[in-house]
């Protein structure tokens, strides 16, 4: 983890303002922290598309909850936040019939829209495997052995294939499932059971009132501080009119480390 | 001996399959080996019998017990014509003469030890539906009780199609009937724990047939970004498939 008064000191270095008022806290630093925050967030989301990121450099940001599915496999990801404590990034995997902590745990009863996190059940690792489609791809699959998450061989325990997609919104005025929903298939299998899901929190973006706390981080490893500063630096930089040397390099810089993340 | 599951994990591996997001995923490598395996399997059945080495085709054959239909126009719910008939538990190779059936016999668990056992006894000849009448011409092969035939065909059944065997000179009173057969399970009733029944050096052929339906299906021009379908991109390279020798173990009768 990166504490700010970390970051603002590599900052300040570059910006030749250690112990100047010329750039201040508020003003200028955490707005350009928050910025390479969420270019950070950006390049990361790209690498795990790209199956390029490394769970080490994220393991801050990293969480393996469970949850029960409602009637149609789904799990609402963001109307689970409050529950949660915190949003979800990124989804990083999801695990169908996943071994828990207690064994054998079972789903509570719940009306038919409810998705629910499961805080008393913890994950044991393993489960099956769930191949991440499109919306496109879900009535494609549907009749297909050959695609994951099928129903012709669902309701063969040892060769059931799991997928799951991003349905988001799918509510009506008499089942409101949430927002932010992710849909766990075949359906006929995962509806109202438990599904494990790793996922990257959203890092903790500062603000007037947090960014000198010392119980605040910047969930990234150390090893990401030169590179959140570059990044942090391109946006300050802009206040100084394109075209100087700290923005050109910067953005040079920035763009170099980019590359070699996803790439 | 491996199981379906041992072999279709190696050549996950092979693949590089080791993804969720893989190309290919382990149901559609599982049906290569199917393939692969009723090719050998049926190779291997065809070469004994026409060397006339039964016996290295015994641990293909699988024991079933039958019951028997006996239709009649006079039931209230007509499926089939006037016949005796069994309806295959599973798929069978195709064979030469119903080579797949390797035996039908009477049940009869109740015969005494120490006289034959019912396999022993009565054997069901294999004819077609449309020679059977040449049997029933000859007073010498009429079919009855004690020289019963058997015929396939595919019946209609609804919008199904069941794998009918028709009993010809088999009594009314008899219920139920002793198969062999050779049996060639389903796709979808495959238990992946199951071993897969091959002799142990018809594992590499077999190995070397699936990662050629592999590589052949990578092979396979990769999807464009306008979702319609496969398609090549400009000047590019179009493989064929991998040439064989003639005297590759694929190719042969092992």
């Amino acid at each position: 983890m990166i504490t700010y008064a970390e970051l603002k000191e590599v900052m300040a270095a570059n910006l030749d303002a250690e112990g100047s008022e010329r750039y201040l806290d508020v003003q200028d630093y955490v707005p350009a922290i928050n910025s390479a925050i969420s270019r950070a967030m950006t390049a990361i989301g790209w690498a795990i598309a790209n199956r390029k990121g490394s769970e080490e450099a994220l393991r801050d940001l990293t969480y393996v909850r469970i949850f029960q599915t409602n009637s149609e496999g789904g799990v609402a990801i963001s109307s689970l936040a409050p529950a949660l404590g915190h949003s979800i990034w990124n989804v990083l995997g999801v695990y169908a019939q996943p071994e828990t902590v207690p064994p054998n745990a079972l789903p509570n009863a719940q009306q038919d829209n409810v998705s629910l996190y499961r805080p008393d059940v913890a994950w044991s690792g393993s489960g099956s495997s769930v191949e991440r489609v499109t919306l496109e791809e879900v009535p494609v699959l549907r009749n297909n052995a050959f695609l994951s998450g099928n129903e012709v061989l669902a309701s063969n325990p040892k060769r059931v294939t799991f997928a799951y997609y991003i349905v988001g919104n799918a509510s009506s005025t008499d089942y409101n499932s949430g927002i932010g929903e992710i849909r766990v298939l075949p359906k006929s299998v995962t509806k109202k059971s438990l599904v494990a899901i790793s996922y990257l929190a959203q890092p903790t973006e500062l603000d007037a009132n947090n960014y000198n706390l010392p119980t605040t981080f910047i969930e990234f490893p150390q090893s990401m501080k030169r590179t959140l500063a570059n990044w942090a630096l391109q946006y300050i930089s802009w206040k100084q009119g394109d075209g100087t040397n700290l923005q050109a390099n910067a953005m040079r810089d920035a763009q170099e480390l980019f590359q070699l993340t996803v790439n | 001996m491996p199981t379906y599951d041992q072999i279709t994990d190696d050549i996950m591996v092979a693949m590089g399959y080791t993804h969720d997001d893989s190309l290919r995923n382990k149901e559609a490598v599982l049906y290569n080996v199917k393939l692969g395996v009723d090719k050998l399997k049926s190779q291997q059945l065809q070469k004994n019998k026409e060397i006339g080495d039964y016996r290295r085709n015994s641990d293909m054959v699988s024991t079933f017990i039958v019951p028997i239909t006996h239709n009649d126009v006079a039931d209230e719910v007509v499926s089939d014509f006037d016949s005796s008939y069994f309806d295959l538990p599973t798929a069978i190779y195709s064979l030469d003469h119903d080579g797949g059936v390797s035996f039908i016999r009477y049940l009869r668990n109740e015969i005494p030890f120490g006289c034959p056992p019912a396999v022993a006894l009565t054997p069901f000849t294999g004819a077609s539906l449309a020679s059977i009448h040449t049997f029933y011409q000859s007073a010498y092969q009429r079919p009855q009780s004690k020289r019963p035939y058997f015929a396939r065909a595919k019946a209609k059944i609804g919008e199904a199609y069941k794998d009918r065997v028709y009993l010809f000179g088999v009594s009314t009173e008899i219920k139920h009937l002793l198969v062999g057969l050779y049996a060639a399970p389903d796709y979808t009733e495959i238990d992946p724990d199951e071993e897969i029944g091959l002799p142990p050096h018809l594992l590499m052929p077999l190995k070397q047939m699936v990662i050629d339906l592999e590589r052949w299906a990578l092979q396979i021009p990769q999807e464009r970004l306008k979702n319609d379908g496969r398609d090549f991109e400009p000047n590019q390279i179009v493989r064929t498939e991998r040439q064989m020798s003639l005297n590759n173990p694929i190719q042969l009768d092992n």
